[in-house]
């Protein structure tokens, strides 16, 4: 019971503002932000009262940090930890930016990834602070034009991305449409068709299974024609939307690999064009036995006949296989003359 | 050199080496681990044996030199009676008997479970001596590991249930861990019941699918041992009991050293051997010599000639000794091959002749292990009764040292008691 009491205590404490006392179950409109100097939690009613007048320390006791109001932000993650931990990230990742293509081998790619885990690792542990701190700042210094170039072609093919996925948005949505359309259309051919024959039955002297027969003939040409109609409509919504500017920018926007992870590529695929060989030699096509359709075994011809067995996926033919396999499995290891050498 | 073996070569030189199904078996834990030659099996079992003298010499001394008891080593020692290698064997092998009587008929547990059981057992004492564990102990926990690996579990609790009073749950698990050590954590056993049913298949498919209108034995005449050809037909009956009665031989086969010297479709076909001599050599006959040459050369006119010839290799079934003989008229025979070979293709019909000939290899080569098989499956040897008695006393009083001395204390003690006794009773 203290338990759960204990719990319920947090929830509420977790719901209060330290600060002003306010509750989130009074005033749900209320909502808590942090300043990433600090990582205080303080809830937005205060934040306006406090900080509008310009920079001050932070209200919590014995914090001296100087916060500024359009710092704050709304917390995302539950952990302040994590939290922390993707801004220092992002701030950094925005200085080294990068990309596979910057490098020549994938050694080096990977050692200046590294170089960035160990720059967020010790500014997040406090660990040689200064020395970091110094770095970031050459670097900085040192790349700035880059940093600057690769931030735009960034922003720009983020920009890029958010346009395609728009048009994609749009395209779907037309298709939905189309698709019920079709739906409605093939109904109501249903409906005029089933009228149709109930009048020709009533009117005329031909044979009625004739009548039906033609009538349904018909509903197939109609129903097929509609279809056709349908796929190239969508056809063209492609093009409509997507002009052929937007799909060289789907190009850009996922630029080609660096040349060294091409090569990679490269080889990968040409050894998956092989069968996987797990013993250094691929498995012998021509197996030392022919299985063949049916055997006489009162043991198989059981467990065929056993609903359980064949819904458990299990089939004659595999239980054949896997037995003769087993019958020839070592049949020619000698031991006596393989072992002694 | 086998069929496979040259197409392996001949794989070698021109593109990727080709892995066979015999490789396959060679890539498995228990050909490579757990399979040995004769001499390789001795040498194991002299090193365990003098390995567990040390140890329960070892322990009697620890024993001695507690403060709790006025034992001396020296004297003591003298006392105790170490176990041979020989009857460390025989202790083995009559537990082996205990393990499979009591899965077959008290536990009543399916046959794969039983092999890797007995598999442990055997493998178990190849690493450790009996003289440090007591069999008895081990096999409850081979049995809880192999109904275990072979997805059949059986809870402790109920094991030790059937095994007596003395058998705990605690007692099954207190082992298992040493027994997975000492089988190098290889559980994996194959035996030879599952390829005995791929043979029940491939002899179905060879003997009748294939040739349906019977295959060619030699049989021998009872009355004038004269040897003759005979063209019989194998109905699925006759096949269908050899089965079953292979697979009690395959029961038998747990018994020995033939897991050990001999892979499992080996042993499989051994035992098909002793059931059905004739059946079998017919089988191997067409499978590994007639059948091979047919497919290459499909020519109905020359076929019945070829069997004659292959004929011959039918007597190669019978003991060693006929083997140089026929050897001679092969030779015979080939020579006359290529006289009339000459006249049409002389190189395809050496090829042929060179193909042919590595088949007979082979099928003898086959032939022989087979009989090596079953010549090591009948030389199994429990020990009697009596002997399983005093050995077994041994191996207790090696693992329980204390016990020993208790035991003479107390005969040295009322020693006199009971020959007076005796003499009183006598007279």
């Amino acid at each position: 019971m203290t338990e759960v009491a204990d719990s319920y205590l947090e929830d509420i404490n977790n719901d209060v503002c330290p600060i002003c006392k306010t509750d989130k179950y009074l005033n749900s409109n209320m909502k808590f932000l942090i300043n990433p100097e600090c990582y205080h939690k303080i809830c937005d009613s205060c934040v306006d009262r406090i900080f509008s007048s310009g920079p001050t320390k932070c209200p919590y006791q014995g914090c001296e940090k100087i916060l500024r109001k359009n710092k704050f932000k709304s917390q995302i993650f539950e952990d302040i930890s994590i939290e922390k931990e993707i801004d220092i990230r992002n701030s950094i990742v925005k200085i080294f930016n990068k990309t596979e293509k910057d490098f020549k081998t994938l050694e080096e790619f990977n050692a200046y990834l590294e170089k960035i885990e160990e720059i967020i690792y010790n500014i997040l542990n406090g660990v040689q602070v200064k020395e970091t701190n110094e770095y970031i700042a050459n670097y900085k210094q040192e790349n700035s034009k880059s940093i600057h170039q690769n931030n735009i072609n960034i922003q720009r093919q983020h920009d890029i991305f958010l346009k395609i996925e728009n048009k994609k948005k749009l395209i779907n949505d037309e298709k939905q449409k189309l698709s019920k359309q079709l739906i409605r259309e093939l109904q109501n051919d249903k409906k005029i068709a089933n009228q149709q024959i109930t009048n020709n039955l009533l009117n005329s002297s031909l044979d009625t299974n004739l009548i039906v027969e033609n009538a349904r003939k018909n509903l197939l040409k109609q129903s097929s024609a509609r279809r056709k109609k349908y796929i190239e409509q969508t056809k063209l919504l492609q093009e409509k939307f997507m002009s052929q500017e937007d799909l060289e920018m789907m190009n850009y926007s996922n630029p080609g690999l660096p040349g060294f992870r091409k090569h990679r590529l490269m080889q990968q695929q040409a050894t998956m064009m092989s069968p996987f060989s797990p013993f250094n030699g691929d498995r012998s096509v021509n197996l030392p036995f022919e299985v063949e359709e049916e055997y006489f075994d009162p043991y198989t011809s059981n467990v065929i006949k056993d609903a359980q067995y064949l819904a458990g996926g299990i089939r004659v033919e595999q239980i054949y296989k896997k037995s003769l396999f087993e019958a020839f499995f070592g049949l020619d290891c000698i031991i006596k003359e393989e072992k002694s050498a | 050199m086998t069929k496979k073996e040259q197409q392996k070569e001949k794989g070698d030189k021109e593109k990727k080496p080709v892995t066979t199904v015999d490789d396959l078996y060679r890539h498995s834990t228990q050909y490579r681990l757990w399979s040995f030659t004769e001499n390789q099996l001795k040498e194991r079992r002299t090193k365990v044996n003098v390995q567990g003298k040390r140890r329960a010499l070892k322990k009697l001394k620890v024993f001695c030199e507690r403060d709790d008891n006025d034992h001396k080593f020296e004297t003591s020692r003298d006392l105790l009676q170490l176990v041979s290698e020989d009857e460390e064997l025989l202790e083995v092998n009559y537990y082996v008997d205990v393990l499979q009587k009591l899965s077959s008929q008290v536990l009543k547990l399916p046959s794969q479970v039983r092999a890797t059981a007995v598999a442990f057992l055997k493998r178990f004492y190849l690493v450790h001596s009996v003289m440090e564990h007591h069999p008895k102990k081990v096999l409850a926990t081979c049995l809880f590991l192999a109904a275990k690996s072979e997805n059949c579990f059986m809870a402790p609790k109920t094991l030790a249930e059937y095994l007596g009073s003395k058998t705990t749950p605690e007692s099954i698990l207190e082992l298992e861990f040493t027994l997975v050590q000492a089988l190098s954590f290889t559980m994996l056993c194959h035996h030879p019941y599952r390829a005995l049913h791929g043979f029940l298949f491939d002899f179905q498919g060879i003997l009748i699918h294939r040739h349906p209108n019977g295959v060619v034995v030699t049989r021998k005449d009872e009355s004038t041992g004269e040897k003759k050809k005979l063209r019989i037909k194998i109905n699925k009956d006759r096949i269908m009991k050899g089965y079953v009665a292979a697979r009690e031989w395959a029961d038998v086969s747990l018994k020995g050293d033939t897991a050990f010297l001999f892979t499992p479709p080996q042993i499989a076909l051994a035992c098909f051997l002793k059931v059905d001599e004739e059946m079998t050599v017919a089988y191997l006959t067409y499978k590994f010599v007639k059948d091979q040459h047919k497919d290459r050369q499909e020519e109905g006119g020359k076929e019945e000639e070829e069997e004659e010839e292959e004929e011959d290799s039918d007597d190669e079934d019978n003991p060693e000794t006929k083997f140089d003989n026929d050897e001679e008229k092969d030779e015979n025979k080939t020579e006359e091959e290529k006289q009339k070979a000459k006249e049409v293709e002389k190189e395809k019909e050496l090829e042929k002749e060179l193909e042919k000939e590595q088949h007979i290899q082979f099928y003898k080569k086959m032939i022989k292990t087979l009989r090596s098989c079953i010549r090591t499956m009948d030389s199994v040897r429990g020990p009697t009764l009596d002997e399983a008695k005093t050995i077994d006393k041994k191996v207790h009083y090696c693992i329980n040292p204390d016990k020993l001395l208790k035991r003479k204390r107390q005969e040295g003690a009322d020693g006199g008691q009971h020959d007076a006794k005796k003499i009183k009773l006598e007279g």
